[in-house]
C-alpha cells in the first residue's frame, strides 16, 4: 500500500497464481474527484477465440516489445525520451525495497520526498 | 502524391481531410461546390478552418489531374463524381453506399475498370489488420468448417435508415471471409420505432444464406447508446472466432457525463484505412471491398429492402 506526497492512496496486488491461465493479468482502477478508469487485459479486444481450441492463432496488435524497442532507438537516434526512463526504474526499486522492508518489520517506511513544486 | 477530397456532406468527410493533410507526400485539395451552391464563401470557410486548400468546382479539381479521390458527397452525386474521376485516371475511395441503384453502381464499377482504376469502399473495419488475422485464421481452419456468421453495428447514423447507413459495413465482412461467394437468399425484417417515422427503418434484422451452406445473421439497427462495433462471431464445427473492429479499451465512471466510461481500444481505422489507400497507388494492392463487393452488398441489401416490405425471403439471383 502506497501513501503519495499528494495525498492519493494506491494499493498494489502482485501474486503468483495457481495455474498459468493466463500467463499474465494486469488489471487497474483509478478513482478521483472526474470519475473513474479501469482497465482489465481479460476484456475481449479485437479478436477473441470461442467454444473450441484456438493453437497458434490470435491477434493482439503490435507487440509492446517492438514499441518498446522502437522509443528507445527513437531516443537513441535523438528523438524524445521514452515514455519509461532511468528514473521510473529507480522510483519502481526504492518503493519495492521499501515494500520488502516493511513485509519483514511489520511497519510502515517512510520514503524521502522531494519538496513539491 | 496529388489528393482530392470531394465535398464535405458526410460526416466524417472532415476526419479524411484532417488525416491526410497529416499525411507525408500527400499534396491535398478538397471542393464541396454543392455544400452551399447560394454561397460559395461555406466551403472555403471549412477549408480554411482546416488549413486545407480548396477550389470552388467540380471542373477546377478535375483540371487538378488529382491521382485519387476521396468522395464524400451526397449519395446521389457519387456516381457522376467516381466516372469524372475514372475520366481522370485518379484512383478512387468512395463512402458507402456506392449508389443509391444498383444500375449506377454497375455504370460506375464498369467505367473504373474499363479506364483501370481502382475503386475502393470506404468500410473501415474491412481494412483492420485484426480483420485480415481473423481471415486468415478462418482460411487456415481454426473453426473448422464455417456454419453460421452472426454479427451487428447499431450506430446511430447521421443519415439514413438501419439498412440503408449500416448494412453494408457488415456485409463487407462477410463477403471478404466468405471470398466473394454471392447470396442465395435474403429474409429482413425492420420497424421504425426509435426513428419515429414510418418510411424511416431505425431497426433491421438481415437473415442471408449463401450457396455454400453458411447463414448470416445481421442486426443493423439503430441503437440509441452505440457501443463502437461493427462486431462479428464466426461459427464453425471446431470453434468461433469473435472479432470486434472497436472492442472497450477502459471502462468506468465519467462524472462530467454522469454516465459510463467507455475509451475505444483497436487502431484507428480512419487513418488504416486511407494510409491503405495511399499506398496502393503505388503497390496495385489494397484492402477493403472493391467495386464487385459493393454490388454484391448493394444486391442482398435491396433484397433485404424487398423482403422487410414483403415479409418473404427473397431469391437473389
Amino acid at each position: 500500500m502506497l501513501t503519495h506526497a499528494g495525498g492519493a492512496l494506491s494499493q498494489i496486488v502482485s501474486r503468483w497464481t495457481a495455474t498459468p491461465q493466463p500467463p499474465v493479468r494486469v488489471a487497474f482502477h483509478v478513482s478521483g474527484t472526474g470519475g473513474t478508469v479501469s482497465y482489465d487485459s481479460e476484456w475481449p479486444q479485437e479478436v477473441r477465440v470461442a467454444d473450441g481450441a484456438a493453437g497458434n492463432f490470435g491477434y493482439a496488435g503490435e507487440s509492446v516489445f517492438v514499441a518498446e524497442m522502437r522509443e528507445f532507438a527513437t531516443a537513441f537516434a535523438g528523438g524524445p525520451e521514452p515514455r519509461l526512463g532511468a528514473r521510473d526504474a529507480l522510483a519502481a526499486v526504492r518503493i519495492t525495497q521499501a515494500a520488502a522492508e516493511s513485509a519483514w518489520t511489520g511497519r510502515a517506511v517512510e520514503l524521502p520526498v522531494k519538496e513539491l513544486a | 502524391m496529388k489528393v482530392a477530397v470531394l465535398s464535405f456532406a458526410h460526416e466524417r468527410a472532415e476526419t479524411y481531410v484532417r488525416l491526410l493533410r497529416d499525411m507525408p507526400g500527400v499534396d491535398l485539395v478538397t471542393a464541396d461546390p454543392d455544400g452551399s451552391p447560394g454561397d460559395p464563401a461555406r466551403g472555403r470557410a471549412v477549408a480554411e478552418r482546416l488549413n486545407v486548400s480548396y477550389v470552388d468546382s467540380w471542373d477546377e479539381v478535375f483540371a487538378l489531374g488529382p491521382e485519387a479521390v476521396v468522395v464524400t458527397s451526397e449519395v446521389a452525386r457519387h456516381s457522376e463524381l467516381v466516372e469524372r474521376a475514372a475520366e481522370v485516371e485518379a484512383q478512387v475511395l468512395c463512402e458507402l453506399p456506392l449508389a443509391t441503384t444498383e444500375t449506377d453502381a454497375k455504370a460506375m464499377v464498369d467505367t473504373c475498370d474499363i479506364a483501370g482504376v481502382r475503386l475502393a469502399l470506404a468500410s473501415p473495419a474491412c481494412f483492420s489488420a485484426a480483420f485480415a488475422a481473423v481471415r486468415k485464421g478462418i482460411a487456415d481452419g481454426v473453426v473448422g468448417t464455417l456454419s453460421t456468421i452472426h454479427g451487428s453495428y447499431n450506430s446511430r447514423p447521421a443519415a439514413g435508415g438501419a439498412l440503408g447507413a449500416n448494412a453494408a459495413f457488415l456485409l463487407d465482412l462477410v463477403d471478404a471471409v466468405l471470398d466473394g461467394e454471392p447470396a442465395a437468399q435474403v429474409y429482413a425484417q425492420s420497424n421504425s420505432v426509435l426513428s419515429g417515422q414510418s418510411d424511416v427503418g431505425s431497426a433491421a434484422l438481415v437473415t442471408v444464406r449463401y450457396p455454400s451452406g453458411t447463414v448470416a445473421a445481421i442486426d443493423c439497427s439503430w441503437s440509441l447508446s452505440p457501443m463502437g462495433g461493427p462486431t462479428m462471431t464466426f461459427v464453425g464445427d471446431r470453434a468461433s472466432v469473435e472479432f470486434d473492429a472497436c472492442p472497450r479499451l477502459l471502462g468506468g465512471f465519467d462524472a462530467a457525463t454522469a454516465g459510463e466510461r467507455r475509451e475505444p481500444g483497436g487502431a484507428d481505422l480512419y487513418s488504416v484505412m486511407l494510409k491503405d489507400f495511399i499506398a496502393a497507388y503505388d503497390s496495385g494492392e489494397g484492402s477493403g471491398p472493391d467495386g464487385a463487393a459493393a454490388l454484391r452488398t448493394l444486391r442482398v441489401i435491396r433484397a433485404a429492402r424487398e423482403s422487410a416490405h414483403s415479409g418473404q425471403p427473397v431469391e437473389v439471383g
